[in-house]
């Protein structure tokens, strides 16, 4: 099973986009069948958000489950995802 | 929480502690402060005008002062604050920000950038929608805390039994007010 990565942001804003995209890039190395990849727009999604405690957007979400209030840096996020798939696979 | 700063203007008044107690006279003034300066042009409103037609009361509009959030424009020489037009579009703006459930920090960050000419209106928006996740967090809870009370209320019959005999604070005090199974366990057998 894949690990899903959502990124929680509001569209208009171009740091978020930016960041958004260099993130995006270390997930897909991974490969789909590993790691999905969801943006997902706090306005439009606002109670998943809300269920989550997205509070402070740009967040993610990891496997439905709110990992970094803040976007991480890409070592983090890849530290993270591969930790992650790690456990799935031991 | 408004009374806490008057006393400490009271305090910080006079910076002679001598001051006041010769002749009755009121507290020796500091030297120079940025109130100090002379009213400029079309400062014209007394803060009692400026209360008047913004319906804030005195107390609100000194402790905005000290929040910063609402600077006189200058004073007569007299020592009384004068407040130029503007102050009543900005009391205006504190109002519906306030209505729209921003703290006083967010409203000052609103005014800082209002007149910060390197904000954009997108730097406004985020703040309005990070505004509203923090009460959609908040709604979330206090539904979530008025269906646990639902179900305590319902746990209890209203009758006038003992206190010892209540199933609320029997359900409190059991730590389980929140899950179902004490909404089965305290519920009387008619």
């Amino acid at each position: 099973m894949s690990i899903k990565v959502e990124v929680f942001s509001t569209p208009g804003c171009s740091r978020c986009e930016g960041a958004r995209d260099s993130l995006k890039a270390i997930a897909q190395k991974f490969g789909a069948h590993e790691v999905t990849w969801r943006d997902v727009n706090v306005l439009e999604e606002l109670d998943y958000a809300v269920q989550l405690g997205v509070l402070t957007p740009p967040s993610m979400a990891i496997d439905g489950e709110l990992v970094f209030a803040k976007l991480p840096t890409r070592a983090q996020l890849r530290e993270e995802l591969v930790r992650r798939l790690g456990r799935e696979r031991a | 929480m408004i009374s806490r700063i008057r006393s400490r203007r009271k305090l910080g008044a006079g910076l002679d502690p001598t001051a006041g107690k010769r002749n009755g006279a009121p507290p020796a003034r500091p030297q120079t402060t940025r109130l100090e300066r002379a009213a400029p042009e079309g400062a014209r409103l007394t803060i009692g005008k400026l209360a008047k037609r913004t319906e804030v009361s005195l107390d609100t509009i000194r402790f905005y002062e000290d929040e910063r959030l609402l600077m006189p424009a200058g004073k007569t020489a007299a020592g009384y604050r004068l407040y130029a037009e503007d102050a009543v579009q900005r009391l205006e703006f504190i109002k519906h920000a306030q209505h729209c459930g921003m703290t006083l920090s967010e409203i000052r960050q609103l005014l800082e950038m209002k007149s910060d000419d390197r904000a954009c209106c997108n730097d406004v928006r985020s703040l309005a929608i990070r505004k509203k996740l923090q009460l959609e967090h908040k709604i979330k809870t206090m539904t979530a805390m008025s269906e646990a009370l639902s179900q305590l209320i319902e746990i209890c019959t209203g009758e006038q039994g003992p206190i010892t005999d209540c199933p609320i604070l029997a359900a409190l005090e059991s730590s389980l007010a929140n899950s179902r199974a004490t909404h089965i366990r305290f519920k009387k057998t008619p």
